[in-house]
């Protein structure tokens, strides 16, 4: 039992790898540049004398100078790393120029003497050609509109120490264009990405947002609290209801209770959470539809106040609770019943329900004592395998009535590209999943001797 | 058999469904279905016949068919903003009323739905298609796997590495600039898909000895467990995140790949129940291939069940895809769609917004939760 406990338990390490690659993976292939949305979240306009400045300094402490992963593969004359380009602008261009197959060297020669030109551009004399130039020199990037440039600068501006290098550099390149390519290994070693992120993460440090600059665990955890009472609660309310109701229908088996019991529950089934939430928004919290149906407070501002003890806050919050905690149960109530209800049928056909029964005992009895233990068991299971869709049916509930659990900061994190958090949510949704799903396996080897044996 | 579905009522309203959805264009639309005159019949709608003047706007002069509404799910009527249902509102006759009543922008809300089931219909179908051929596939070759025991020599595998990674590295990858990336992709599909099968099928025969046994079986557990551990709309949420502009297509793709693992679960169980079972042991002693095994002899057994979970999968995408446009995330602005309608009731609180959409979705679901349920066939075992 033990043995099999700590080779499960040791099996979850690849699997969380894996999710970390994957997660990872996912959050650089968003479109859109993390330094800049740093900046703008930090109330800096990109238009401002300051911009440049702060966004090399975001661009260095987020460590997107490093390469993304241990290795990378690049044709021969690609740099090693073109992240270790801190200037914005010069990437771009030499990722542009790279498609057109001018080798690096030749590339960095050529926009070191551009820069130069650039620079003195407001020195040079007006004339007829020089606002093409200026043109020409900021957007030139394929090969035949340098081929351009190169012409102008040759016929119009010869011997200026400024121009002839940019048009030397830009023949050079031409000229060594690399149309033969192969695939080049080049190893990065420790000082990637990945590696920085899963070895803060492995310390405890997750990073921290980019919106507000908090750190994410602090964020995730205030969330979490949330998400996990919101869970309980529904958790616990569902089971006060479906366990008498799925016994009842199950010990009356094809009797009146069953058939209305499953045409009820089939329906909250089948109603969609966002359309249920929807409804109860629509007519209960507004006095729009005539004030004797505004009966529930609007959802609104949920804090945690400091100092105040949790349950105090949660008290105050119990009129809110209502309606979420009712449009996550309605979904989880006609599972369960439906289950105990099946498993009660099972249990009403085996040798010992007969005895029970033969030996007279009343039905209050035989569905409380011989019922009830046996049926509670494989809920254990069904809760497991049901609870990533309950996160994310409370995702949908969080998101309506503004609830600040973890589905809502997943949702807010993804719309306002806060990847650090996002990657902290996907992180601790999937461990707490796999560790749950760990747990309910162990716990049914403990309970049943069954597969217990099987086991060992 | 269709003369017993016909009894049921789950039957009909999937139907109806799928025929609003196919007729959509027909329901609603100022397109004319069909016009008479001096030029001779023409079905303006399908692009058929001579008829030049009329394809956006109603026939002149002339003999014509109209669609049953005469909105399109995208025109918008500045004269009646939020129009509760059952007010006339600000129109010209009985013909341009807006009998379920218009959104903030004005748009009408009936034609909204029939747009908006066709855009549900295509995605549910579209995904849950891709879904069940990748997964049904898989999962039965994954299980199958026991019995052949699959292996490779080291030769194989690196050949098979090597080609695939040339293969992406020349076609795939982005280096130069090329205007025909899907283009490049499929040809780098098939070629990936073509090495990998010369790889393990011709070369079979000369090389080494020394082979090692590949674990599809287990790769693919691993894989589900995997992809259950997080949740498929936390998952979805975040791709959406990478796609700049998610469309209908791209949109039932993605689902596609995130429901497949659920088509791979059941129909791995289903060939693992029916490897058990006595012919598909004597057909294998027998010596017939894998492919036909499958394909001729577990698939049909395991259909009933696959066909179940592939209606509840319907379902399950299209309550996605409305959870999706619900939060504001999915389709693109101008794409009516049944979530949008009710975020934006639920927003503004017209209950005429948040009843109809809703009550339709729900409807769908229903039906076909009903028909998966008929489909398994087992009435006393766990099936919601």
């Amino acid at each position: 039992m033990l043995k099999y406990a700590a080779i499960r338990c040791a099996l979850l390490l690849p699997s969380l790898c894996i999710i970390a690659v994957l997660a990872f993976a996912l959050s650089q292939a968003i479109p859109g540049d993390q330094a800049e949305a740093l900046m703008i979240q930090q109330g800096i306009s990109p238009d401002s004398k300051r911009a440049e400045a702060e966004y090399l300094r975001n661009y260095k402490s987020l460590g997107l100078e490093n390469p993304i992963f241990y290795f990378s593969v690049s044709p021969q004359y690609y740099p090693t790393n073109i992240h270790s380009i801190i200037s914005r602008e010069e990437r771009q261009l030499t990722r542009e120029l790279l498609k057109s197959h001018f080798s690096f060297q030749k590339i960095s020669a050529y926009l070191s003497a551009r820069n130069l030109l650039v620079d003195s551009l407001p020195t040079l004399s007006e004339s007829a050609g020089t606002e093409l130039l200026k043109k020409r020199v900021f957007y030139a990037v394929h090969p035949d509109s340098l081929r351009l440039l190169q012409q102008q600068i040759r016929t119009k501006f010869t011997h200026s120490r400024i121009t002839s290098p940019v048009a030397d550099a830009i023949s050079d390149m031409l000229e060594h264009r690399q149309n033969v390519y192969y695939p080049v290994l080049h190893w990065h070693g420790t000082s990637c990405r990945f590696h920085l992120w899963i070895s803060h993460l492995a310390r405890g440090d997750a990073g921290s947002s980019l919106r507000d600059g908090l750190p994410v665990h602090e964020k995730v955890g205030k969330a979490f609290v949330w998400t996990l009472f919101l869970a309980f609660t529904s958790l616990f309310v569902s089971l006060c209801i479906s366990v008498p109701s799925g016994v009842l229908a199950g010990y009356y088996h094809r009797k009146a209770w069953d058939k209305v019991s499953h045409i009820v529950w089939m329906i909250l089934y089948s109603m969609p959470v966002f359309w249920l939430a929807s409804l109860l928004i629509v007519y209960f919290t507004s006095d729009q539809y005539g004030s004797w149906l505004h009966i529930f407070p609007l959802p609104g501002d949920w804090y945690i106040a400091s100092g105040e003890s949790f349950l105090t806050t949660m008290s105050n919050y119990a009129g809110q609770m209502i309606l979420p905690v009712l449009c996550l149960v309605a979904n989880d109530i006609a599972v369960l019943s439906r289950m105990i209800r099946n498993n009660t049928i099972a249990v009403k056909s085996k040798l010992y329900f007969l005895t029970a029964l033969a030996s007279g005992q009343s039905d209050r009895v035989l569905m409380q004592y011989t019922i009830f233990p046996q049926v509670l068991l494989p809920i254990l299971t069904t809760m497991a395998a049901r609870l990533p869709s309950a996160l994310a049916g409370a995702l949908i509930v969080e998101v309506i009535f503004g609830i600040p659990g973890m589905g809502r900061l997943m949702y807010q994190s993804i719309t306002g590209a806060d990847w650090p958090v996002v990657l902290g949510i996907l992180m601790v949704m999937s461990l707490i999943s796999m560790l749950v799903m760990l747990l309910t396996d162990l716990l049914n080897a403990f309970v049943n001797p069954k597969i217990r044996k099987a086991l060992t | 058999m269709i003369k017993k579905m016909i009894h049921q009522w789950d039957f009909w309203v999937v139907s109806m469904f799928v025929a609003i959805a196919l007729l959509a264009p027909f329901l609603s639309g100022k397109t004319p279905i069909l016009c008479a005159g001096t030029q001779g019949v023409s079905i303006p709608l399908l692009g058929i016949g001579s008829h030049r003047e009329g394809i956006t706007g109603p026939c002149t002069n002339q003999w014509h068919l109209l669609p049953v509404l005469a909105y399109d799910a995208r025109d918008i009527d500045r004269q009646s903003l939020a129009v509760p249902p059952g007010s006339p509102g600000n129109v010209a006759s009985w013909r341009y009323r807006h009998w379920l009543g218009t959104d903030g922008l004005g748009r009408d809300i009936a034609a909204g739905l029939i747009h908006g089931t066709a855009v549900a219909m295509i995605i549910g179908l579209l995904s849950v298609a891709l879904a069940f051929m990748l997964g049904t596939t898989l999962g039965m070759w994954a299980a199958y796997s026991r019995y052949t025991k699959p292996k490779a020599s080291i030769l194989q595998l690196i050949l098979a590495f090597t080609g695939v990674f040339l293969i992406w590295f020349y076609t795939l990858a982005d280096w130069s600039m090329t205007d025909d990336s899907f283009g490049y992709g499929l040809i780098g599909g098939l070629a990936c898909f073509a090495w990998i099968s010369v790889c393990f099928s011709a070369i079979d025969r000369w090389t080494g000895r020394k082979t090692i046994p590949i674990p599809l079986d287990g790769l693919l557990v691993k894989c589900i467990e995997i992809r259950k551990s997080i949740p498929g709309l936390l998952l979805l949420l975040a791709f959406t995140g990478i796609l700049t502009t998610p469309s209908k297509w791209t949109l039932s793709l993605l689902i596609a790949l995130l429901t497949f693992t659920e088509f791979a679960r059941y129909s791995r169980a289903e060939t693992l129940a029916a490897m058990e079972e006595n012919y598909v042991k004597s057909l294998h002693m027998l010596g017939l291939p894998m492919s036909v095994i499958l394909r001729k002899h577990i698939l049909p057994n395991s259909l009933p069940t696959l066909t179940g979970v592939a209606v509840f999968s319907i379902a399950g995408a299209i309550l996605l895809e409305s959870s999706l446009s619900f939060l504001g995330i999915g389709l693109p602005v101008e794409q009516v769609s049944w979530g949008k309608m009710l975020a934006e009731g639920r927003d503004l609180r017209h209950w005429w917004l948040v009843v109809f959409p809703g009550f339709l979705l729900f409807l769908l679901i229903t039906g076909f939760h009903k028909s998966a349920e008929r489909s398994l066939h087992q009435d006393d075992t766990p099936q919601l």
